[in-house]
């Protein structure tokens, strides 16, 4: 790789992930106090020594409940992608390979997602498969389907008129090979963008949802959660706000800036 | 000799089904015929939009003919699916362009290579590497270019490997369309004689499309020429380079840059 | 002398200095048509685009590029707008790019005219029928109304054309001009390209790597490899240079038929490759020790006749 000094989206937004990574690492080792345990005598005490970051209105300890809502964050955000990507690249791929009336098919489909709100299919979706992390991580997946499916689409309908394609046909390769070996490989880099800032939507996503109540449920913490709770405390306490909204708006920022440095290192 | 390639009034056309223009569909190969035998160059020459470079596609199998007959060793290799397809696959391959395009970016040379073996399931995993390693030597390349990619080799060097993976699979018949075209001149006679060795080692046909009458009349046996999708002239190659019969084989002559005065 | 190139060096990247052309010095006389030609990575698509000050940003260069009593090197970019067009035109290898899809073709030419000359609107529209009609089109009126993707390949290249003669330029530049065309196109562009000569005398530089193409249209061939002039001939049979004459071995041609081609044995170096002494010398059939250690000069053998090579 050639990094030079002023590549800042990467050296920045690269910084704070692992910062935000080792803190997610430490968590599942180590929480300075029980993420539940209540404690009204201590409730909504201003960062101090041991309670660093403060205390909620129940008297848990903030810090801890963001370190283990870091692990949902992340959790959240690497398994929606994994369900969009797989699921919008599969369909992405036939779309553009095989063309025709397939194509015309997944596109009507994926255009209809596209035009439905994403947090409203998520209230629907929700509404109908229950509340909890997993509903919100698969509802979230969805949502970024079409995303991955057009991304995909338009890198085998470039690739596919190449002539190592004819060369790959004329040699007998089935359709499997010519999609898994030939084009895929070579369409990879602007899907990996995609999942960089879908990673990132996944994380708002969830903590809008979590924020409306629908997403990861009390007492387990999660960054949205938090929010929501904190609310209507925010002129006294207003570490309590800030805590989850920082952390929230600083993933965000990383992925963000690490998905511009991808796209700019891919176009190179 | 025999005939390994029939070809009998060979139609295709590409219609426009556009919403907004409603053009009449563009007829490309305008029922054609020729025959090619075993062990010959035959020369398939014309300008660009004549047709060369489509009936080479029809042959090979990356476009579907509307109509007529193609014949390869005796049989019809018109309605083929499946196994039968992929063993014709084996028999008749093609050799394109464009050097820059023509290799997978992602691949190095070694599994370019490897892979017409995998897919046709020739020989057993150690002859392979064996096999891939004799190929290369013929080619002037050392071990060391398997594990290269193609970006790092040059447009001759490219070629020569695109062509080593057209043979990979030992075929009889072989489609060089424009093959040297985007080639610098010193890098085309490399080429053109590495093809010629080729064919002597490995007994190949080659059907040889070009737009360049020099190249055609150098390589080849036979030449037919094309316009508008039909083929006006079919000769020897010297006998239509010295004799032509008829008036646009005529012009093409004269128009090659050196040979007027 | 319309334009005279003298020591011209272009280098890439300001750390390792890759040298892509070396010392090229050459001239193009009034009514000249000059050829240059090389093989891929030779410098001569470089060298054009150094005359008309188009090198990307990542290129520097020394020399100068003496051109109607100013040197071009050292022009404003002001300056350079106002020559390009007017002075100094360029016709490029592939019309359906250098020319807008957007815009009519006779607005296009027009557009040349309105930059440079202060002809009204009507005037213009005269003159562009005018230069049309000398490019050889026909239906004037038709074709003037039409967009590029309307034309054949031939027809957008007149039209390029056109608009490279419309201020009558003292220096044109072509670049593979016809390299994208078929082969009876060809000769008929490079037929009209002979006649305008002719009428006009402007100095044409023509930029190929058909040695056979130049060798029918041009007054002069300068030979280029690796970044150096190796050779300038009147008449390809007068080739003295081993580079030239391996090439013209390489070409097929009638005689060749049934014999193998000469082929040049490797490749051309890439910038990094380059090292001291004749840039030919680990290729040439009659490369001796002392080529591989000193650079030779380009000397005059016979009348213009100019060849770099210790042993000629």
């Amino acid at each position: 790789m050639n990094i030079k000094v002023k590549d800042h989206n990467l050296i920045i937004g690269g910084g704070i992930l692992i910062f935000l990574l080792l803190i997610t690492g430490v968590s599942f080792f180590y929480l300075p106090h029980s993420v539940t345990e209540i404690n009204t005598k201590l409730k909504l005490s201003p960062p101090n020594f041991p309670y660093l970051l403060g205390t909620d209105n129940f008297g848990r300890d903030i810090l801890s409940r963001l370190m283990k809502g870091s692990q949902t964050a992340f959790l959240v955000g690497i398994i929606s992608v994994g369900i969009g990507s797989v699921a919008g690249v599969f369909l992405g791929a036939i779309s553009g390979y095989f063309g025709g009336k397939t194509d015309e098919f997944i596109m009507r489909i994926t255009d209809a997602m596209m035009a439905f709100p994403g947090i409203l299919f998520a209230l629907m979706f929700i509404s109908v498969f229950g509340v909890g992390i997993q509903n919100t991580m698969v509802a979230i997946g969805i949502m970024s389907i079409p995303t991955f499916a057009r991304i995909t689409r338009s890198g085998f309908l470039r690739e596919k008129e190449l002539e190592y394609i004819k060369a790959a046909r004329v040699r007998g390769a089935s359709n499997f090979r010519i999609i898994y070996h030939h084009i895929l490989p070579n369409v990879l880099s602007p899907i990996i963008v995609a999942a960089t800032m879908s990673f990132s939507n996944a994380i708002l996503a969830e903590a809008a949802l979590s924020y409306l109540g629908l997403g990861v449920q009390a007492p387990n913490p999660s960054w949205g959660r938090m929010l929501s709770e904190s609310q209507m405390y925010f002129m006294i306490a207003p570490w309590y706000t800030l805590a989850p909204g920082i952390m929230i708006s600083l993933t965000v920022l990383a992925l963000n800036m690490l998905g511009d440095f991808l796209r700019g290192y891919q176009e190179r | 000799m025999e005939n390994i390639l029939e070809i009998k009034n060979l139609k295709k056309s590409f219609g426009n089904s556009n919403f907004f223009k409603s053009k009449k569909s563009k007829i490309a190969v305008d029922n054609i015929s020729f025959e090619i035998k075993k062990g010959e160059i035959f020369g398939l020459v014309g300008e660009s939009g004549c047709g060369k470079s489509t009936t080479g596609n029809l042959i090979s199998k990356l476009l579907n003919i509307d109509e007529g007959e193609i014949i390869y060793k005796g049989k019809s290799i018109i309605g083929l699916k499946g196994k039968e397809l992929k063993s014709m696959r084996k028999n008749i391959q093609m050799i394109f362009q464009d050097p820059y395009h023509s290799l997978n970016p992602k691949k190095n040379i070694g599994w370019i290579l490897m892979e017409p073996l995998i897919i046709h399931d020739l020989y057993s995993k150690d002859e392979r590497r064996k096999k891939i390693l004799d190929m290369l030597e013929i080619a002037g390349f050392d071990e060391s270019f398997l594990d290269k990619y193609p970006h790092e080799l040059s447009g001759g060097q490219r070629q020569r490997v695109a062509i080593l993976a057209a043979l990979m699979c030992e075929p009889d018949f072989v489609i060089a369309d424009e093959a040297v075209s985007a080639l610098d001149v010193s890098v085309q006679a490399q080429i053109l004689n590495f093809m010629k060795k080729l064919q002597n080692k490995m007994g190949l046909t080659y059907l040889f499309i070009s737009h360049d009458l020099n190249v055609v009349y150098y390589m080849c046996d036979r030449i037919a020429v094309m316009k508008d999708g039909k083929i006006i002239e079919i000769d020897g190659a010297k006998n239509l380079y010295h004799n032509p019969k008829h008036p646009y084989t005529k012009s093409l002559l004269q128009a090659i840059p050196g040979k007027r005065t | 002398m319309t334009i005279e190139i003298k020591n011209l060096n272009i280098y890439f990247n300001e750390k390792t200095k890759l040298q892509a052309v070396n010392n090229l010095s050459f001239g193009v006389k009034k009514g000249e048509i000059m050829g240059l030609v090389g093989e891929s990575g030779c410098g001569k698509s470089l060298t054009s685009l150094a005359i008309m000050r188009l090198l990307r940003k990542n290129a520097s260069f020394s020399g100068e590029i003496n051109f109607l009593g100013k040197n071009l090197l050292n022009l404003s970019a002001k300056e350079m707008a106002s020559l390009r067009g007017r002075e100094i035109s360029m016709i490029f290898q592939e019309p359906l790019t250098a020319l807008n899809p957007l815009h009519r073709v006779g607005k296009q030419i027009g557009e040349t005219l309105k930059i440079h000359t202060s002809l009204s609107k009507k005037e213009r529209k005269e003159k562009t029928l005018e230069l049309m009609n000398e490019v050889n089109l026909k239906d004037l009126e038709d074709t003037y109304k039409k967009f590029p993707h309307e034309l054949s390949g031939g027809q957008r290249q007149r039209i390029v054309i056109a608009m490279a003669i419309a201020c009558e330029p003292q220096l044109i530049i072509a670049d593979e001009p016809t390299t994208a065309l078929d082969v009876s196109t060809q000769t008929q562009i490079i037929d009209l390209l002979k006649k305008l000569n002719n009428k006009k005398d402007h100095s044409l530089l023509f930029i190929s790597h058909d040695l056979d193409l130049v060798g029918d249209l041009c007054h002069r061939i300068a030979i280029m490899y690796a970044g150096h002039i190796v050779e300038v001939i009147d008449k390809l049979k007068d080739a003295k240079h081993p580079y030239t004459k391996c090439l013209l071995d390489a070409i097929p041609n009638p005689l060749h038929k049934g014999k193998d081609l000469y082929s040049i044995p490797g490749r051309v170096p890439t910038l990094s490759e380059r090292k001291n002494g004749c840039p030919f010398a680990p290729r040439c059939p009659m490369a001796k020790d002392k080529c591989h250690e000193i650079l030779p000069e380009l000397l005059e053998k016979k009348n213009g006749h100019l060849v770099r090579c210790l042993y000629v």
